[in-house]
Order: C-alpha cells, then structure tokens, then sequence
C-alpha cells in the first residue's frame, strides 16, 4: 500500500483514460453508420459507446457501495467505510456522464430528454441523486459513527434502485432502447457495432477500477496525513 | 433543431469534461496530499523512526497499520539506542 497503490492507482487510471479514448476513436472510425431510414438521429447514435459502458460503471460503482455500506454495518470496518466512499463518489461520477448524455440523445432521437412515464429513467435518475446527495453529506456533514451509519443505510436501499433498474426495461419498457446484450433476438447490434461496444464496456470497467483505486488513495493518503499531524501536534 | 452531429459532440464534450475533471482534481489532490504527507513526515523526523524512510514506504505502512504507537516504540527504541550509544562513549571517556 502507500505510494506504491498511489502509483499503480494512477497507471491504471491513465491506462483507462486511454482506453476510452480509443472507445471514442473506434465509435467515430470502426463503427458503421446506421440506416437513416430507423433513426430519426443516425449520427448522434454514437454517443452510444461512452453512455451505456458509463452506465455499466455506474452500475459496478453502486455495487461497490453496496458492500462497503454493508461491511460497515456488519462490522465497523474502516476499508467497509472507504469502500462506500469510493462507490458514492464513482456512482457520481459515471451517474452524471448518463443523466447528462442520456437526455441529449434522447433530444436528438426521441424529440424530448426525458419521459417521466419511463420506469428506467426514473430509478436511474434517483440513483444518481442518492450518490450526490452522498457525496455533498461526506463533505458538509463530521466524520462520526452515527453519520456513517446514516449515509450506510442510504447507501444499502439504494442498491435496491440497481437491480430493479436493470430489469425495468424487460418488464416496463416504454421509451428507453432494450438491452442491447442478452436482450433477444430483436435487440441484436450489428457485428461491428457490437465489437465497439464491448470494448468500451471493457474500457470504462478498467477506468473505473483505476478511478477506485484513485480514490482510495487519497482517502488512504487524508487518512495517513491526519495521524502524522495528530502525532506532530502531540510532541 | 440542431442537427444530430451537433447533439453527439456536446454529448462527448459534456462527459469528457466530467471524467476528465473529475480526474484532473482527484490526482491534484493526491499529489497535494503527498506532498503534505512527505512534508509532515520530514518534520517528524522519521528517519529516526525505525529508520522508517530508509526502509521504505511499504514499511511505513504497516507503522500505520500497527497504529502510532508503534512508531513511538521504535522512537522510544531509537533513543534508547542513542542514549546506549551516549553510555558506551561516557563509559570509554572514563575508561
């Protein structure tokens, strides 16, 4: 651990950052145009490649958040706690790159951002409120164990919104695409597009691992910071 | 209405922002935190300390595993031996 994860932290954070970019660059090169005749937007189809592996990140974002709230509560642990740390703040992260690209394809495809009666875009959107409204209560609220155990608890229902989120669109479809894989045989995407796609989704998940470990880090690093000061401050 | 292209590049732009920010003020903040870190530990001399900086940084993080204390061990340590040292040579200046 120390500055050893700290560098191994940024490597595999620049490794990811590269990644995508090369998501983006294929989504752009590699990527074939669709049939104008079935999009109402053909191009802004692409914005495709970074919303749906952000919203997978997200989704391993919240898991992680999960656990940690989980192992704070079961057991007062200190990695429990940075765990749902990290996951607040990477469920933000990754949340605001959908919430945001969602509505603008869905301007430029649907004619509206948003559709209130869409089941999916609803749980998503309250999942990506309930990691802000963890995030501004790390920072503005004191560190104490009963705060813990408040943002905890938010953290664990929370992760309710995830499962329920994944399968809103097999059971409640209205306005959001199906799943693009493991959705059926109509939701199949072209070979090319496909490939694309999973490279981003393979993309993001090492960015948001590095973006992990990233937080980590610094949390661990705050945390060194603190004891070498109260220990300064003692002598 | 704008035309789609025009949609897909604020869309790339908008989320190319919030990662690329994101990570710009997350590694800002580890190396400012570092640095803190480094500074702090100079001042606390920890080279007396177990020789923590001598042996290196994944030494220094089981001291902080094993909480303070154990680094006031090994400065307590560190003054016994300097203070053995001091016997030794007040011992020789008698001899």
């Amino acid at each position: 651990m120390g500055r050893v994860f700290s560098k191994f932290a940024v490597g595999l954070t620049i490794i990811g950052l590269l990644l995508v970019s090369i998501t983006l660059w294929l989504g752009f090169t590699y990527a074939p145009a669709v049939n104008p005749d079935d999009w109402a937007a053909p191009e802004a189809y692409r914005i495709l490649f970074w919303h749906v592996p952000a919203a997978w990140a997200s989704f391993l974002a919240f898991t992680l958040l999960f656990i940690g709230s989980a192992a704070w509560f079961l057991s007062r642990s200190e990695w429990g706690w940075k765990l749902h740390v990290v996951g607040a703040h990477l469920g933000l992260v990754y949340g605001m790159c959908v919430i945001i690209s969602g509505p603008i394809w869905g301007t430029a495809e649907w004619g509206t951002p948003w559709d209130l009666t869409d089941v999916r875009l609803n749980t998503y959107a309250i999942l990506a409120a309930l990691s802000l409204f963890l995030v501004m209560g790390h920072q503005t609220q004191g560190d104490s164990e009963e705060s813990r155990d408040t943002f905890a608890t938010v953290g664990l229902f929370g992760f309710l919104l995830v499962p329920l989120t994944i399968v809103a669109i097999r059971i409640w479809q209205n306005r959001h695409p199906g799943p693009v894989i493991g959705g059926g045989s109509e939701s199949g995407l072209a070979p090319d597009i496909l490939v694309v796609l999973l490279f981003g989704l393979f993309s993001f998940q090492v960015l948001v691992i590095g973006h992990a470990m990233l937080v980590w880090a610094v949390n661990d690093t705050e945390l060194r910071l603190a004891k070498v000061q109260r220990e300064i401050d003692n002598r | 209405m704008a035309s789609d292209v025009t949609f897909l590049a604020i869309a790339y732009i908008a989320m190319i922002g919030i990662i690329g920010g994101w990570t710009w003020k997350m590694l800002a903040r580890l190396n400012e935190l570092s640095s803190r870190l480094a500074s702090a530990e100079a001042s606390l001399g920890l080279d007396e300390l177990d020789d923590a900086a001598a042996l290196g940084l994944d030494e220094l993080d089981d001291a902080a595993a094993l909480g303070l204390d154990e680094l006031d061990d090994a400065a307590a340590l560190g003054l016994d031996e300097t203070d053995d040292l001091a016997n030794t040579s007040d011992s020789s200046e008698e001899e």
